[in-house]
């Protein structure tokens, strides 16, 4: 077993939309999704947003139609006969520059959503590429820089949804000593398959920061229950994550028959808070979970000073 | 002569310019849908979800 290791994780930037990720290098047009670095293909320190691209292609084809006009209002006055001639095609040439430029300024936002659109679509290959260069770059850092490595998975799977990218972050992540101050969601590397380091994972996660453990990584351990008893210590992960599912009445109200098989693994204030949530508002939606935690109760609590103050009893 | 036929030019793709400026929201894709657009990129081949 490999020893974990104490790391800092640099939290994550959640944009708006995905494609906001996205960076291109003004020299070279190749893509990357890792931020604060020079272009991982030429190297030189000029990447932007794709949206900052947009703006830039938008503004340039309003520089070519303006130049194209004030080209047409110059063969006027060229060929103007008389300066009446001159003068009213000077005249026209500014007004209509004007006016377009006004009109331009107001639709600017949907041009450049309207650019950004083309881009995506012409330079999807490019995208793809970029990523996987990226890709390429933090397997490479596995080793030396796990931590690095870990942080640009986790920007690659802000597009690519693949499995193999989560495994490698959930692997990571389990060679990681992990904190309550860590910035960790477990959403975006749940898998749809049965994996052991997952379960560890949200044991461990469920240990130091239960705020962590949502209603995807409960349907999880729910669904490969079978599985994680297989494994070493598998029922004290269930507990983990049972005693982290009593935190809200929600979890305890849709998983009943789950938490009940695991409410004697809890310690006692985690047990204490589900015996209060009972007592407050026992449900017969709730099966047989409020038999098993009186059952409990009355085994180990029944004299224990904490349950007889502000609780009602069950 | 040639004059007033560079301003006839000079106004009838101002006139262009503008119907296109003036519609162009109709053209425009959703943030959302680029999106999509671009999940689907990534994730046409491999296991994705």
């Amino acid at each position: 077993m490999t020893k974990k290791q104490p790391v800092t994780l640099l939290p994550y930037h959640k944009t708006t939309y995905r494609y906001q990720k996205l960076k291109i290098c003004n020299h070279c047009r190749q893509y990357t999704l890792i931020a604060d670095e020079p272009c991982p293909h030429c190297g030189r320190d000029q990447l932007i947003s794709i949206e900052k691209k947009a703006e830039q292609l938008a503004q340039r084809s309003t520089a070519i139609h303006v130049l194209l006009m004030i080209a047409a209002a110059l063969l006027g006055i060229l060929f103007g006969e008389t300066f009446l001639q001159m003068g009213l095609a000077a005249a026209v040439g500014a007004a209509a520059v004007a006016v377009y430029v006004i009109i331009r300024e107001r639709t600017k936002s949907f041009f450049a959503m309207k650019e950004l659109g083309q881009l995506i679509e012409r330079d999807e290959a490019k995208m793809i590429e970029g990523l996987f260069r990226n890709w390429e770059d933090a397997i490479e850092l596995w080793k030396t820089e796990p931590v690095n490595t870990y942080e640009r998975l986790r920007e690659i799977s802000t597009l690519q949804r693949s499995e193999m990218i989560r495994i490698q972050q959930i692997a990571l992540l389990n060679t990681f000593i992990l904190r309550k101050d860590m910035e960790i969601d477990l959403e975006p590397i749940m898998l749809r398959h049965f994996e052991p380091m997952l379960a560890e994972l949200i044991g461990e996660v469920a240990k130091v920061k239960r705020d962590a453990i949502k209603e995807h990584a409960i349907k999880y351990m729910v669904n490969y229950e079978i599985e994680v008893l297989e494994l070493n210590q598998g029922d004290q992960l269930l507990a983990q994550v049972v005693g982290a599912a009593v935190r809200m009445r929600t979890y305890v109200e849709a998983y009943p028959n789950f938490i009940a098989r695991y409410a004697r693994y809890l310690p006692k204030e985690r047990f204490l808070r589900l015996y209060n949530m009972l007592s407050r508002s026992a449900s017969s939606s709730l099966g047989h979970l409020t038999d098993e935690v009186y059952r409990i109760y009355k085994e180990r609590y029944q004299w224990d000073a904490d349950f007889q103050s502000g609780s009602k009893g069950l | 002569m040639i004059t007033y036929v560079c301003i006839g030019i000079l106004l009838l793709f101002l006139g262009y310019l503008c119907i296109r400026a003036l519609t162009i929201h109709k053209h425009t894709p959703l943030p959302d849908d680029l999106d999509k657009q671009l999940l689907h990129a990534f994730n046409k081949e491999g296991d994705g979800r």
